[in-house]
């Protein structure tokens, strides 16, 4: 049985309040679950992207380690973090937001590609080797993978965030709030009838006295 | 800006690819991905790396979590990547949750 909401007199001003509350909260419920649906349609597209761009990322990145390690292998250790530390360092990573929705959700913009010319990389042919170069090349591919996985994955966060909050508030609409606005109108207008018939009894009750001193 | 946190491998990999801002958090030293998160998050980093071994410290996941939470914009974007380890098996399927607590039900 749902809650009558307290503190109401039971006059026909606030029985017409009521009905006015409750065809807006019915409308709005309505909204809501259209937008619910919309974006559960949009999340469902989006979380294959995000599965596919996981793998993608993960293998590419499986792949640059192999090679890492085996340049560690043959140039050892320090020899290899020394000439990463030579490479030239910059990135040019454009980000803004677009909205899906209504939900905010990053794009993330490189600058051309990652991947770099073998003497664009900084360090020198003598003291590196050619292991090397291609474990760049499987960082720069990784990297570049990386970030995109990173925006979509952000954007299913944040989708997945604005579909458990529309499905709360549709919830609580349906099931709480349009129920206790039914209900205290019923009970509003059961409690009007009720005053009719004891005013239409206090009525006749009258007459009869007048009639009968009369 | 892009961020590496990592482990030696890691590291260097991503300098190897340009990455400028690559940070090796000591292992064992409590707090010190903490710090450098929080670090990361004020210089306005827009997409922070980091590996999956760091983030099974619940307090890194915390402060993951507190960072996503706090956000004004979208960044920082902060993802997370296997190491030469490869993906570990005992990782939450994050993805799978959030469909589960999204749509109600598992999708495949």
């Amino acid at each position: 049985m749902p809650e009558i909401i307290e503190g109401i007199s039971p006059t026909r001003m606030e029985l017409l309040r009521l009905s006015r509350r409750e065809k807006l909260a019915e409308k709005g419920h309505d909204l809501l679950r259209e937008k619910r649906d919309a974006l559960i349609a949009e999340f469902l597209d989006i979380v294959c992207e995000v599965r596919a761009a996981r793998i993608a990322a993960e293998d590419k990145l499986k792949e640059a380690f192999e090679y890492l390690i085996i340049a560690q292998a043959l140039l050892g250790v320090e020899q290899v973090r020394q000439l990463s530390l030579m490479t030239p360092q910059e990135l040019a990573l454009d980000f803004s937001s677009r909205s899906i929705m209504g939900v905010h959700v990053p794009t993330l913009e490189l600058k051309g590609s990652l991947v770099r010319k073998v003497t664009e990389r900084g360090y020198g042919f003598v003291d590196s080797s050619a292991v090397l170069d291609r474990c760049a090349r499987g960082f720069e591919e990784a990297l570049e993978l990386v970030i995109k996985l990173a925006e979509v994955e952000e954007a299913v966060k944040n989708l997945a965030g604005e579909v458990e909050k529309t499905k709360r508030r549709v919830n609580a609409l349906e099931y709480i709030m349009i129920p206790s606005l039914k209900a205290t109108r019923k009970y509003i207008r059961m409690r009007l009838e009720e005053m009719e018939r004891e005013n239409f009894t206090r009525l006749k009750k009258i007459k009869a006295i007048l009639e009968q001193h009369g | 800006m892009i961020a590496v946190i990592g482990d030696q491998e890691t590291a260097a990999g991503f300098r190897l690819a340009g990455v400028s801002e690559v940070y090796e958090p000591k292992v064992g030293l409590e707090g010190d991905t903490v710090r450098l998160l929080d670090k990361l998050t004020r210089d306005e980093i827009a997409v922070i790396i980091i590996n999956e071994s760091f983030t099974t410290e619940t307090n890194v996941q915390e402060k993951i979590k507190a960072i996503n939470e706090k956000k004004q914009g979208v960044i920082p974007v902060i993802v997370t990547i296997p190491d030469k380890k490869g993906p570990s098996e005992t990782k939450v399927d994050e993805i799978g949750d959030l469909i589960k607590r999204a749509v109600g039900v598992a999708v495949e």
